[in-house]
């Protein structure tokens, strides 16, 4: 294994445990409050997740349980670009303190586009659309909460199976 | 946390070498020596206007007599055009497995080893024929390198000579964990300055999955887009007049509950008169035959 590879994965795995760890750290260190329920809009990043390789999303609530939101991703992959947004309906199923079960049900549109790394191909691209189905846990604080979920999708593409990793803050909490 | 986002979303996965030139097998010593087999005995009668053309990954050819014994009692008893892949030759073992599983069948042999392993061994793909060999060359593919295991690649070709006819066959083993622009980018040098009357084949790898660093397959993005990378190889293909034996959603990988066409043939110039999926146990693959029509 080349030497810059290595050190190249190893950065990007060190660097997603920071971002992950500190965040939750940071939300351990909120104790449970009457804010602490799903009352104010989430702002969040994903790695894996409803979006695909990683995702961007905003969750607003409509109900003490219930949530709409939507997610959104791009990434390039070495010629590959994949766009993705996920419009999804998510609701606390069980909330025990700072922890909840939840569920979620949404819509994926995926676009994908390969760029043609050679002369004699001019690449290809096609537009995707399909459902997602995921329950999770989520450990939540007046500010930030982390969740992991597992989900299935269901698209053009056949059924798959599916993980996520969230960290979210609370803006709103802030003021 | 910008950065650090930044850096976790940034590539690995790098093209380490670009592919060789074709270098005949006269000039190619050392470790990577290929090995050639005997001209074979002329058939009897005037030669055929049909080819029986397989392509078999035999999952490193431990047992060459048991996979001669599966491919003898199936429809491909007598094939004569055998691609091969994922076989090995190992120092402590009397003949290649190459020579084992030819001799086997009653037919010669080019083994191209792609990369020595571990032990004295070379691990490459091979090309079987009942027909002598003409024209046999090796080249070296592009060397995609990423984190976990990558690997050497390899294409063989060679002409079949079939009575006066010449019958250029091209044999490739691509990586496994690279996405389809990857794929498209590793066979490319492989195929594209072949004449106009050519067959390829071999195991493409063609998984259903776009790759996060070589380590994640987007399992969730194909299930939604359904852009799997039999499609997209069969696309480049297409383009350059080449027409494939099998459908992009034939399971050539024996993996219960998850469908993949890793392997297929494609002709240029030839009608493909028949073509499947022969159910041959000896491996972790099936392999994929197809009828080639030599007569315009």
């Amino acid at each position: 294994m080349a030497r810059g590879t290595l050190r190249c994965m190893s950065m990007r795995w060190l660097a997603l445990t920071l971002v992950l760890s500190s965040s939750i750290g940071r939300a351990d260190g909120v104790h449970a409050t009457s804010d602490s329920q799903p009352t104010r809009t989430l702002v969040y990043v994903e790695a894996l997740g409803k979006a695909g390789a990683y995702g961007v999303g905003v969750e607003r609530p409509i109900t003490p349980r219930l949530a709409l939101g939507g997610a959104v991703s791009w990434i390039a992959l070495r010629g590959q670009q994949i766009a993705t947004v996920s419009p999804y309906l998510h609701a606390t199923l069980v909330r025990r303190g700072n922890h909840a079960l939840f569920g979620e049900l949404g819509a994926v549109l995926v676009h994908s586009k390969i760029v043609s790394p050679v002369a004699s191909w001019d690449g290809m691209s096609d537009t995707g659309g399909g459902g997602v189905a995921g329950l999770g846990w989520e450990r939540g604080g007046k500010r930030f909460v982390f969740r992991a979920q597992g989900s299935v999708l269901v698209g053009e593409g056949g059924v798959a199976p599916w993980l996520g990793l969230a960290i979210g803050v609370k803006p709103g909490a802030f003021r | 946390m910008r950065a650090l986002v930044l850096v976790a979303l940034a590539g690995c996965v790098t093209l380490g070498d670009e592919a060789g030139p074709w270098e005949p097998i006269d000039t190619i010593t050392g470790d990577l020596a290929p090995e050639v087999g005997p001209v074979p005995a002329p058939l009897e009668g005037p030669p055929p206007s049909t080819l029986r053309v397989a392509t078999w990954n035999v999952h490193f050819g431990a047992d060459p007599d048991e996979l001669a014994a599966n491919l003898a009692a199936s429809e491909l008893a007598n094939v004569d055009v055998l691609m091969i892949q994922e076989i090995e030759a190992w120092s402590d073992e009397p003949v290649s497995r190459t020579r084992r599983l030819a001799e086997a069948l009653g037919m010669t042999w080019v083994y191209a080893p792609a990369r020595v392993e571990a032990e004295g061994a070379t691990h490459g793909i091979a090309l079987l024929s009942r027909f002598p060999f003409e024209a046999v060359a090796i080249r070296k593919l592009p060397f995609i390198d990423y984190p976990i295991r990558p690997r050497r690649r390899n294409a063989l070709a060679a002409d079949i000579v079939v009575g006066d006819r010449r019958v250029r066959v091209i044999n490739v083993h691509l990586d496994v964990r690279i996405g389809a622009a990857d794929r498209v980018l590793q066979v490319d040098p492989a195929v594209i300055d072949q004449p106009d009357r050519a067959i390829v084949g071999g195991d493409f790898n063609t998984n259903p999955w776009a790759w996060l660093e070589a380590s994640i397959p987007l399992t969730g993005t194909e299930a939604i887009v359904g852009m799997e990378q039999a499609i997209v190889i069969d696309d480049y293909f297409a383009g350059l007049d080449f027409t494939g034996a099998l459908a992009a959603d034939v399971s050539t990988f024996r993996v219960p509950g998850l469908g993949v066409r890793a392997d297929d043939i494609y002709a240029r110039g030839y009608s493909i008169t028949d073509a499947g999926v022969a159910f041959v146990d000896g491996s972790d693959h099936w392999p994929v035959w197809t009828d080639i029509l030599l007569i315009p």
